[in-house]
């Protein structure tokens, strides 16, 4: 399908990287590796917050709970068996302690088996296409629940391991579900809250002409 | 690899266009008008076709059926009250007839919001840009909203009780009460280059598969 989308950016011809010589960059966890080739993760201020608030939201439930190992964005999954060179970095992602035996943390690099929760927090560059087949492709792997964030539209959308997909407004609760057990929070309570100045920082810094707000 | 997404032109600080500005410009149905900004359409030859394919099923239906208009992507939507300053174009949308009166059809846009509005993503198009045009569509009144994900083969539909629904292409997608009696096949909707690449899944294994490793 990808012969016929004119406009997807082409790599120039390069070597390929392997999942090895990505692991041995110094700033290797700001790429994901794309079938050998490198791709930046694109973040923000914002995204960046936010992905720092569910993890301590999560971390809390999990270690009071005692139900397993959050990861944060430098991590790298490859967990994808039909791309061996495609290393996926979720902002924040979750495994189950009896999925994940301590000795085997202590040794992995990347992780082959797939989280049970990954989170993405959508940054103001990211596109649609790229999304959606990562999304796509956690779910093929087995996560078995995908949280996408979008703070523009302060909304989380859960995509199940069933196939069914749900999106959760500010006022609506969030749930663990049965992946991760007794976990519930407002979605809202997911997105800082800086005061009105620094919201316009947070969002408005890269904007050569902050327009006045209506 | 830079951080900005280089494809979208950002437009240099100038005057703003207005709906009747944009209607007078010769391509104007090439753009939206963002609060008084011509923002371009991403688009691609695939999701072209794609939107060609519905409109000529959904638009066989609706004739047979005399249930209403399919309109194209050309047609400007103007039915954000809240913004007046703006100007939405649908890949495909559908009105039922009663709901577009004919001393209407001389306008130069639509001000009536469509009950189907079909956006089919492009390779360009931007995460929040999609996510203001569905909130747009459905605080207009929109009833029934479906982003085609080509890259996934799927088609996301959002209606206007907020519920959302993820389609993959074995999965039928059909037109609820908002097209009546309308259903296909998600993957129909999708050219087929070769037998191959039809085969190709696309969908992520259910837990009574594993990939092959």
């Amino acid at each position: 399908m990808s012969t016929m989308v004119a406009t997807e950016p082409e790599a120039t011809p390069k070597a390929e990287l392997t999942p090895e010589e990505l692991l041995a960059m110094p700033d290797g966890g700001h790429y994901e590796l794309i079938d050998g080739e490198l791709r930046e993760r694109k973040v923000s201020a914002l995204s960046n917050l936010i992905a720092a608030e569910i993890t301590g939201v999560l971390r809390n439930h999990c270690h009071e709970h005692n139900l397993g190992w959050l990861f944060a964005a430098e991590h790298g999954y490859q967990c994808f068996p039909w791309k061996p060179r495609r290393i996926r970095r979720a902002d924040v992602s979750f495994i189950r302690r009896e999925r994940y035996p301590w000795e085997q943390l202590s040794e992995d690099g990347f992780t082959t088996i797939p989280p049970d929760l990954a989170v993405e927090v959508v940054s103001p560059n990211d596109l649609v296409k790229e999304l959606e087949e990562k999304v796509e492709e956690y779910l093929r792997a087995g996560v078995r629940l995908v949280w996408v964030v979008h703070p523009d539209i302060h909304t989380v959308q859960v995509y199940r391991a069933d196939g069914t997909t749900g999106r959760f407004r500010e006022h609506d609760e969030l749930s663990g579900e049965d992946v991760i057990p007794g976990f519930r929070c407002k979605v809202d309570d997911l997105f800082p809250k800086p005061s009105q100045a620094e919201v316009r920082d947070l969002t408005k810094s890269d904007s050569a002409s902050p327009s006045s707000p209506s | 690899m830079s951080t900005m997404v280089a494809t979208e032109p950002e437009a240099t600080p100038k005057a703003e266009v207005t709906p009747e500005e944009l209607l007078a410009l010769p391509d104007g149905g090439h753009y939206e008008l963002i609060d008084g900004e011509l923002r371009q359409r991403n688009v691609s030859v695939l999701s072209n076709l794609i939107a060609s394919e519905i409109n000529r099923i959904l638009g066989n239906h609706c004739r047979e059926r005399n249930l209403g208009w399919i309109l194209a992507s050309e047609l400007g939507h103007r039915c954000f009250p809240w913004k007046p300053g703006r100007i939405r174009r649908a890949d495909l949308s559908f009105i039922r007839a009663d709901r577009l009166s004919e001393e209407r059809f001389s306008e130069g846009f639509c001000s009536v919001p469509p009950d189907l509005a079909v956006e089919v993503v492009s390779p360009n198009d931007l995460v929040e840009k999609l996510d203001e045009k569905v909130e747009d569509y459905l605080r207009a009144g929109v009833r029934l909203v479906w982003i085609v994900r080509a890259s996934v083969r799927a088609v996301e539909v959002f209606r206007s009780d907020r519920s959302v629904s993820w389609l993959w292409a074995e999965d039928e997608i059909s037109g609820e009460d908002v097209v009546p009696g309308f259903r296909c096949q998600v993957g129909s909707l999708f050219p087929r280059f070769s037998p191959a690449e039809a085969e190709s899944p696309a969908r992520p294994v259910t837990s009574s598969e594993t990939p092959d490793s």
